[in-house]
């Protein structure tokens, strides 16, 4: 009698103590989230901001950032995923170079090896749409601000659209333009001169659909690719055809060239609407110098909106004073891309990627939650509904915003002014 | 006699080929000798084989007494001997000057060579009137004198000629004929390989038969025109040429 | 589409063409002297311009400056070149010939890139940001005429000089030229050396302006070989000419019709030549 009472009691001590233990193995020590960015190639710029900006919010998840203390911030305050016992965020990167193939390979590899509970990338709208199969094949969770249309027309379960899409984002122009109308600016015609892949095809085929649904024909469109040195014969089109409207989606090195050829032919348009791409990039401002002005762009985040969110200015200030420059739309999406997957991970108590996605699906984050100027919450297509834009222009060599009113730190100069007055 | 040239018994081939099967013979300085014989015989090949274009597999050449048997073609130009192709080997898109000049290639650009190119003009008139003229632009007759004036740029030792008149019309052979003398009126010495034997028996001073790579006949020009045996087994009978 | 637009064009595209005819006159030459195609042409381009945008960022050096240096460099690469690979597939099938350059097009590119990353850099020169009045770049009007001086010393070296004389001599009769004593070998190497220096000059002309990155010969090699076609393989006269043609098919095409498709009518205009008139505009053999 006395053994059976032993045994059994031995048995359950066995049993807690297994469970204890099994308990302890499946609370992580940390996180994997991996980051597919163009650390070099023709943008590494860009890809240096993103990877701050995602280092700067896992940092403020997992504890680091005092100033973020007290805000309405997703993360502030915590110490790493609070319903995993404070495990950590731990970030992985890899290059994807700027291109499609190399980001697929090194997308598998980061899979493969680290095994991540989430990912995000890749920044080039390219690249993300040559990832999304891989991130679906493995099912890891994954967030990006790539405002390519088609990767939410896809079905693809593990991706979803932080940003804006290409819809989106354009949408932000057709009101601008129905602004300064009022204002009695007049133009005449609409053309578009974009890089020719995800990115820049998408944004164009979605302008001109709004355009067409608003009764305004796009007069003429010029794609060109990236790896061409000469860009005469596209801006002599454009002049010749007396392209007043521009909407232009390049990257770093094409930017410059074009802006470059713009002046050395002459051709001012009213209006240069960029989707965002070279005009994010410091780069861009240190090679043009005066030249880079007046263009404006779609725009997510401003440090200026720290009026009407004091947070950011706090926030900023600190980024500013670990990186030596202000935050800009890049380092403030991937700041929100990590935030949106610890909610995930939070929500979802566990660092198991199927259990993350099944959170993700329901995020559903107020604009004071996180840096970018929008909410972010998903629709059946993982599009997030919340998402908008604001138009910015560069002034003085600095991207103000200038669209809508009640977000604008300054007035928009239109036209823009003839190369000879410059 | 002095002799500029002696080949002994000499034996090349052309891969499997046997083409020549103990050639022998000599040419003293200053002499026109000329070598004969059917399609086949090995005549072209043995001059390739004296200019350095096959080395010989057997047998001795000596250019005064020094052994040049398997030097190759640079070389054996420093050494004087230069060698007129059978086919047409000018640079048609280089003028006759430009010819003229490349044939001193190996030589340093002296006064030297400008006054071998007058001279050389001056010995081929018809040239010196078109020398800023392109080669390709010239006629059959007018080619051969080219390239046996740049032969002479070189200021051989010897002067090797492959069927020089080959493809020219009567007129122009004996054109060339006379060319020839002049030239070895200038003390040069030349071996002329021909088809058209009766002229260029007419001509030389001594001449060779070669049949089936190896040396038939020897005689002096003279001789050998007169000899009933030599033109019915070589020259035909009363043909002229060919 | 006006008249001055027009014009425009065509001056833009000679600019342009200013250069591709120097690259034309690279390829053509080995083209003419040997027979061989030298598809690593725009890699030997791109590594000069990385070499120019080392000298520059490492030593401030402008790139127009380092156009010398460029040219003796490319000169011992070109040579090099022969010695090692060129000098010992000529005596193969042309295959190996051509899979030879290919093989070197590979090594060159693949090189580059894992040594230098496939970034855009690009190297400041005096010239890199002026107009000038016909509304063309300082940059591109330097790169322009540094091309003519380039392209017109390399033909005042083929007409005039002995050893330009053999080289030609030995594109006409490779035999008959080694029957007067000219080694082809050794002018081969000269003629490789030539064309890589040529290939410098040109990547140094246009760092002022262009950024360098592993991918960036192609926009040189593919308009470079319709030039040379445009001009007849081996003339080297042609090529040049054909080069400035080419550019202004580039960008006036491209101004005309679509910008899209301004390499299209480049390929377009080499099938046309090439159906047509395979002897090229300026006819002819080798050169």
């Amino acid at each position: 009698m006395r053994g059976r009472v032993l045994g059994l009691v031995l048995a359950i001590i066995g049993v807690v103590a297994l469970g204890v233990f099994a308990l302890d193995a499946q609370t992580p020590k940390e996180v994997v989230v991996g980051v597919i960015i163009p650390l070099t190639g023709s943008a590494p710029g860009t890809g240096q901001d993103c990877k701050v900006g995602a280092e700067f919010a896992a940092d403020m998840i997992n504890g680091g950032v005092k100033a973020a203390a007290g805000s309405a911030l997703l993360g502030a305050g915590w110490n790493g995923i609070p319903s995993l016992g404070g495990a950590k965020v731990k970030l992985v990167f890899a290059d994807s170079q700027a291109s499609p193939e190399v980001g697929r390979a090194e997308a598998e590899r980061l899979i493969t090896t680290m095994k991540p509970s989430a990912t995000m990338g890749a920044w080039h709208s390219g690249v993300t749409v040559a990832i999304a199969p891989v991130i679906e094949r493995y099912r890891i969770p994954h967030t990006t601000v790539s405002t390519a249309t088609e990767l939410t027309q896809r079905g693809f379960q593990y991706l979803f659209r932080v940003g804006v899409n290409a819809h989106q984002g354009g949408e932000v122009l057709f009101q601008y333009l129905d602004w300064v109308a009022r204002d009695g600016k007049k133009w005449n015609k609409l053309g578009q001169l974009h890089e020719d892949t995800a990115a820049g095809v998408n944004f164009a085929n979605a302008i001109e659909e709004m355009a067409k649904a608003r009764g305004i024909t796009p007069a003429l469109r010029v794609p060109y690719s990236r790896e061409q040195a000469n860009m005469d014969s596209e801006i002599l089109k454009l002049k010749s055809a007396g392209i007043d409207v521009l909407v232009q989606t390049s990257y770093t090195s094409d930017g410059i060239i074009i802006r470059k050829t713009m002046r050395k032919l002459d051709y001012a348009p009213a209006l240069i609407f960029s989707q965002g791409g070279f005009d994010d990039d410091p780069k861009f401002y240190e090679a043009m110098g005066d030249d880079a002005n007046f263009g404006s762009k779609r725009q997510l985040w401003s440090p200026a909106l720290s009026t009407s969110k004091p947070i950011l200015k706090a926030i900023n200030d600190e980024f500013r004073r670990r990186n030596g420059r202000d935050m800009n739309d890049n380092s403030v999406r991937y700041f929100t891309n990590v935030q949106v997957i610890a909610d995930a991970i939070n929500r979802a108590r566990s660092a198991e990627p199927s259990a993350i996605q099944k959170a993700m699906v329901g995020t559903d984050l107020k604009a004071e939650q996180v840096l970018l100027v929008h909410g972010v919450k998903f629709d059946e297509k993982h599009d997030n509904v919340l998402a908008k834009a604001m138009v910015a222009q560069v002034l003085d060599r600095q991207l103000k915003i200038v669209f809508p009113a009640e977000a604008a730190t300054a007035k928009p100069v239109w036209p823009i002014p003839a190369w000879s007055t410059r | 006699m002095t002799s500029v040239l002696v080949v002994d018994d000499v034996h090349a081939s052309y891969g499997r080929f046997d083409v020549l099967r103990g050639v022998s013979l000599r040419v003293a300085s200053g002499e026109l000798v000329a070598v004969l014989g059917p399609n086949g015989a090995g005549k072209s090949t043995l001059l390739k084989t004296i200019a350095g274009f096959l080395a010989p597999r057997q047998g001795s050449i000596t250019l005064d007494g020094e052994a040049i048997g398997g030097l190759r073609p640079p070389a054996l130009l420093r050494k004087g001997i230069a060698y007129v192709m059978q086919r047409s080997s000018l640079f048609p898109k280089m003028t006759i000057q430009e010819n003229l000049e490349l044939g001193a290639y190996v030589r340093e650009t002296t006064d030297e060579v400008r006054t071998d190119i007058e001279r050389v003009l001056a010995l081929f008139p018809r040239l010196a009137e078109r020398r800023r003229q392109r080669a390709e632009g010239l006629s059959g007759g007018e080619r051969r004198m080219l390239e046996i004036g740049r032969g002479l740029l070189l200021r051989p030792r010897l002067l090797l000629l492959d069927e020089p008149t080959m493809g020219l019309a009567p007129l122009v052979m004996d054109l060339i004929f006379d060319k020839i003398l002049e030239v070895r009126a200038t003390g040069t010495t030349v071996v002329m390989v021909e088809q058209n034997a009766r002229r260029a028996l007419e001509v030389s001073d001594r001449a060779y038969v070669l049949e089936q790579g190896q040396t038939r006949v020897e005689g002096r020009g003279e001789e050998l025109l007169r000899s009933e045996a030599v033109r019915r087994a070589y020259l035909g009978s009363g043909t002229a040429g060919r | 589409m006006t008249a001055e637009i027009v014009l425009q064009s065509v001056v833009s595209g000679l600019m342009f063409g200013g250069v591709i005819a120097l690259v034309a006159v690279g390829i053509s030459l080995i083209w003419g002297v040997m027979d061989v195609i030298n598809f690593a042409y725009g890699e030997y381009l791109m590594w000069a311009m990385y070499l120019t945008f080392f000298l520059y960022a490492g030593a401030g050096l402008d790139p127009l400056v380092s156009v010398p240096v460029n040219a003796l460099v490319l000169f011992a690469a070109g040579v090099l070149t022969y010695r090692l690979v060129i000098a010992r597939v000529m005596r193969g099938p042309i295959f190996a010939q051509l899979l030879s350059t290919f093989g070197l097009f590979v090594l060159l590119r693949y090189a580059a890139w894992l040594l230098f990353r496939p970034d855009d850099r690009q190297a400041q020169s005096l010239v890199s940001n002026g107009v000038v009045e016909l509304r063309v770049s300082t940059g591109e009007l330097v790169a322009f005429v540094g091309s003519v001086l380039a392209t017109t010393a390399l033909f005042w070296f083929l007409t005039w000089t002995k050893t330009g004389k053999a080289l030609r001599a030995v594109a006409q009769d490779r035999e008959a030229a080694l029957a007067l004593g000219i080694e082809p070998d050794r002018l081969y190497a000269i003629a490789w050396g030539i064309s890589a220096a040529a290939a410098g000059v040109a990547g140094s002309l246009v760092s002022s302006f262009m950024y360098v990155n592993p991918l960036v010969g192609d926009v040189f090699l593919l308009p470079g070989f319709a030039a040379v076609a445009l001009g007849g393989f081996g003339n080297v006269y042609g090529a040049f000419a054909g080069g400035l043609v080419i550019g202004v098919v580039n960008v006036t095409g491209g101004t005309l019709t679509m910008p899209k498709v301004k390499l299209a009518l480049v390929y377009l205009v080499f099938l046309a030549v090439l159906f047509m008139r395979p002897r090229g505009l300026f006819g002819g053999r080798r050169q």
